[in-house]
């Protein structure tokens, strides 16, 4: 079976020729279905950079990025927007919700953005917040949301039109720990009973300690690469602890 | 230091002032062209007359300036407030910097000074530029040729520029101070921070407020059409009607969106199709938090347009009903009210020197009627009605027989009429035309009766004719009769000192009870005075010196019948009264009415009205513009960082270009065009008043100005639609190349 993702030894520069700044320098890795990867590293390791390429935001130097062995390094405009639409579902660390819009209507932009007929959206989203268990706060705005409701209405909008992969970006960089703690096992919940997909950027051990295979980075490059396989979630929570080590002081903040 | 430091937060925030530069610019050279109107126009080859007219309208223009400068002043301190808001943390970190408030304040009123000198520099500039248009305009509009095109430069527009902008840059200063003087530290610091508090309206709440907003802009609309006018307390009504209507914009906008979005949220199908949610939602959001400026600008243009429409209906209405009011070039009309003068003597004295005088080189033709019913004018007849009398009789002042009136006719070259012996004609036009057709409605018999005499005439048509003319404006307004030439002679025979001779307009009302009223009375409504018209038709080929016509016809003429002894008896008698003119003098003093008409003056002085009204118009008009364009601008200012963020999530999620352009487009088009609709209700009624007031002032709404008016209005606000959207369109593309 194909999988989901396949990042074909892809670089990012910036900067001119005399300060060129290598963000991504060669990576290569792979996203099967159903998997929940975790991209670890330091601010400034190119993580971000990373998930902007393969989200379609930002455009590689070299290489090839394949989305169910599509090339997306070779669309362009309306296609891209096609992609990000229908096959890409974006959580972001800062929720990127609508203000002026009810959570109900902010799930509802994604379907209707998608061209889902309006009969259909209303039991989709019901479908959806029963399992996230917002049904409660459908009809909010996001100024009267907690943070980790509003992250869990962002997973809704980026879940409800069943894309190929679910990006995530340091989802609970904004969330107290209790609100953290109930996003990522949503997170897991959806990657385990509902078959998505996720990848996952993060600089927290922690959060990393949810997925089923992490991806270190450092200065650009893979680093080091580990598999949960059977552990329980303490274990491979230590486990990542010791490659963060590895990883050197400088990455201390990790923590 | 403070100075460097100011022109760098400048230089460095110019997107931000560039609106308020604008304003500044505008106004300044707006206000330079207008008051530079009188200097640019001695250089055009204008006639005296016309100067006079254009130092009246000058007068105007510049009694206008002091409000226009009012209406900039607070535009120009509402965008300054607005700045400042959006600067409020950088004052926070100059605070936390240790900067006193009072240097603060030292600094932003070195910021005002330079900005205000740069505007008022190159404002003057433009308006100086400019003012070559309005030359253009003023040549135009005077029908002068602009042969001579020479520079000018108005010291005295520029001084007056500088002096009021001056006044309104220290207001803007003292403002500022003011600010900055209540502003706490920690409210400046988490300015940047924006307290998201999106009050949701309540429905029922809203249905209310929309309710109440329809009755109040309907009471506003009743009292403004229906009570304004034959109302003692006018004046008052039109004011509350006036307040009504603001109230009733601000309530209608209040209203407006929390209702009609509840509205299209339960239409599902619509609702959730594209980005229609968003958009909804942004436009509703947008209303809400713009009431204010949103009824500011509904209420301004709706000013704008009735201005403009009724400026060009006046001008238009001047134009064309200019042949209409002057048939002749020359129009001499003497009238003997209460002298002893015979006027078939006084006319044959006027032959006669019009022949002796080199005048008859000209076509003249000399025709009599008779004149009654003095003093029953339109503004009486009011009165009449307040006290419950119904009007019962037609309104005229002159009788004419239908012999003279038809020699007349072929005189100038138009259809003759015709008359059975027991037939009238009646002509009248403005406000006489429709009272006197109502009465036509009821009753069409006028009846003449004397001691000896009893004639009842039947009106030849079913409402009043007002296509015809005769004689210049005074019997154009005040209407006329035409009768068989029999009734005329009889009536004429008894014209002088008639006491016995009553009009009759119905025989079922009893016109006795108008007559018996005191004020009725005094007027002498019963008595008729002969008259004489003289019309005097230049040859196509000589011009008319009017200054020796006029010397010729009124004075020497004067001197002719009256005597010279007399004359000048009369005139020392009165040397300390204040009699308007000699003219005026010598009536009061025999009783013989002697006034003309000229033609070049009429034309002149209806040019020259034409002109003011345009010019007022426009004044007014493009400062009003003005405003309710920077009041837009601002907002979308205000809201652009907001939205950029929010345009930036669409994208992210997958929404294609055409999708978040299309409701952009949409979400500014409602909020420009949305007070444009209000308007446009608005203007419908106030259209209504303005017909009143116009009416009064024997004008009239000519529909197709009101029409270009509003297609002008149109496409400039359209105009300054698509720009606006253009350059949020530009900010969104910006904000995505930056990442």
């Amino acid at each position: 079976m194909n999988p989901i993702l396949k990042v074909d030894k892809i670089e990012k520069y910036y900067g001119s020729k005399s300060n060129l700044t290598k963000a991504i320098d060669n990576i290569s890795f792979q996203v099967e279905k159903e998997e929940f990867v975790a991209i670890m590293g330091a601010s400034g390791s190119g993580k971000t950079t990373l998930l902007n390429v393969i989200s379609t935001i930002d455009k590689v130097t070299s290489g090839n990025i394949y989305l169910n062995g599509e090339d997306i390094t070779k669309f362009k405009g309306k296609k891209l927007d096609e992609i990000r639409r229908k096959e890409l579902g974006f959580i972001f660390q800062d929720f990127n919700l609508l203000d002026t819009l009810t959570a109900y209507e902010n799930i509802a932009v994604a379907c209707s953005i998608n061209k889902i007929p309006a009969r259909q959206i209303q039991t989709m989203i019901e479908e959806i917040a029963q399992k996230l268990g917002i049904k409660e706060i459908l009809q909010k705005f996001p100024y009267q949301l907690s943070g980790g409701q509003k992250q869990r209405v962002a997973a809704a909008r980026a879940i409800i039109t069943k894309p190929l992969l679910i990006l995530a970006d340091e989802p609970t960089g904004a969330l107290d720990s209790k609100a953290a703690t109930m996003l990522l096992r949503q997170m897991k919940y959806l990657n385990e009973e509902e078959k998505a997909t996720i990848m996952m950027v993060t600089h927290d051990a922690f959060s990393a300690s949810y997925a089923s295979r992490v991806i270190f980075i450092k200065d650009g490059k893979i680093f080091h690469e580990i598999l949960r396989g059977d552990d329980k979630r303490k274990v491979f929570f230590d486990k990542i602890i010791n490659v963060i080590s590895l990883l050197g002081g400088d990455v201390s903040d990790a923590l | 230091m403070l100075f460097k430091l100011s022109y760098k937060n400048i230089k460095r925030s110019i997107k931000d002032y560039e609106i308020y530069f604008l304003t500044l610019l505008f106004g300044v050279s707006i206000f330079y062209i207008f008051n530079s109107i009188e200097t640019q126009a001695v250089t055009l080859d204008i006639s005296n007359n016309m100067m006079q007219i254009i130092k009246i309208m000058s007068q105007v223009l510049s009694g206008i300036s002091v409000f226009v400068s009012i209406i900039l002043g607070c535009l120009i301190v509402y965008a300054s407030r607005f700045l400042m808001k959006r600067r409020k943390r950088e004052f926070g970190i100059y605070m936390t910097l240790g900067m006193s408030k009072k240097q603060i304040s030292s600094l932003l009123f070195v910021e005002t000074v330079i900005i205000g000198l740069v505007s008022l520099g190159i404002g003057l500039l433009v308006g100086i530029f400019g003012s070559y248009l309005v030359s253009g305009i003023v040549a135009n509009l005077f029908k002068a040729d602009m042969t001579r095109f020479t520079f000018v430069f108005s010291e005295k527009a520029c001084a007056k520029t500088c002096l009021y902008f001056g006044i309104i840059y220290i207001v803007v200063a003292m403002f500022q101070m003011f600010i900055i003087r209540k502003s706490k530290l920690i409210d400046l610091i988490s300015a940047n921070k924006k307290g998201e508090s999106k009050k949701n309206k309540n429905m029922l709440c809203c249905v209310i407020v929309f309710i109440l907003a329809v009755v109040t802009l309907g009471i506003a609309y009743y009292l403004a059409i229906e009570k304004t006018f034959g109302n003692v307390n006018g004046d008052k009504m039109l004011l509350l009607a006036i307040f009504l209507g603001c109230l009733g914009t601000f309530l209608l906008f209040w209203s407006i969106s929390g209702m009609v979005l509840k509205i299209l949220i339960n239409h599902k199908e619509l609702y959730y199709r594209k980005l229609n949610s968003f958009t909804f939602r942004q436009v509703s959001s947008q209303i809400n938090t713009n009431v204010v400026s949103m009824s500011v600008i509904c209420i301004l243009l709706f000013i704008t347009i009735c201005l403009l429409a009724t400026g060009f209906s006046i001008k238009r209405n001047l134009d064309e009903s200019l042949e209409k009011q002057t048939p002749v070039d020359y129009q001499m009309i003497i009238s003997n009210d209460k002298s002893d003068y015979d006027l078939e003597d006084v006319q044959k004295k006027l032959d006669s020197y019009l022949s002796g005088n080199e005048m008859d080189k000209y076509k003249v033709k000399s025709h009599n009627f008779l004149r009654g019913l003095k003093g029953k004018s339109a503004g009486d007849l009011k009165w009449l009605e307040g006290d419950n009398q119904s009007i019962t009789t037609l309104i005229y002042e002159y009788i004419f027989p239908v012999s003279e009136y038809n020699e007349y006719l072929r005189y100038s070259k138009k259809k003759t009429c015709e008359l059975k012996d027991n037939e009238f004609m009646i002509y009248s036009t403005y406000v006489q035309k429709d009272i006197n057709n109502q009465i036509l409605e009821h009753n069409r018999h006028l009846r003449f009766q004397g001691n000896n005499f009893d004639y009842d005439l039947v009106c030849n048509s079913k409402t009043v004719n007002e296509d015809q003319d005769f004689l210049g404006p005074d019997a154009m307004k005040n209407g006329y009769i035409v009768v068989p030439d029999n009734v005329y002679k009889t009536l004429e025979k008894n014209a002088k000192n008639t006491g016995n001779l009553t009009m009759y307009g119905n025989k079922e009302i009893s016109i006795q009870q108008i007559f018996d009223n005191e004020e009725f009375k005094k007027n002498e409504a019963s008595d008729f005075y002969k008259v004489n018209v003289t019309n005097i038709l230049s040859n196509s080929e000589s011009t008319l010196d009017s200054s020796k016509v006029e010397q010729g016809l009124v004075h020497d003429f004067q001197e002719e019948i009256i005597g010279k002894d007399k004359l000048e008896a009369i005139k020392n008698e009165n040397k300390n009264t204040k009699a308007e003119n000699d003219i005026a003098l010598v009536q009061e003093a025999t009783g013989l009415n002697i006034y003309y008409i000229n033609k070049k003056e009429v034309v002149d002085n209806s040019v020259g009205i034409g002109a003011m009204s345009v010019f007022i118009a426009l004044y007014l008009g493009i400062i009003f513009m003005l405003s309710s364009a920077v009041l837009l601008s601002l907002k979308n200012l205000s809201e652009s960082v907001d939205n950029t963020e929010r345009y930036r999530m669409l994208k992210k999620i997958g929404a294609e270009n055409k999708l978040i352009n299309a409701s952009l487009a949409k979400q500014i088009g409602i909020f420009f065009f949305a007070p444009f609709a209000v308007a446009v209700i608005h203007t419908i009624f106030g259209m209504k008043f303005a017909m009143y007031i116009l009416k009064s002032m024997d004008q009239k709404i000519n529909l197709p100005s009101v029409i270009v008016a509003i297609i002008v209005i149109i496409v400039f606000y359209s105009a300054y639609y698509l720009i606006t959207y253009l350059q949020s369109l530009n900010i969104i593309k910006t904000d995505e190349n930056k990442r």
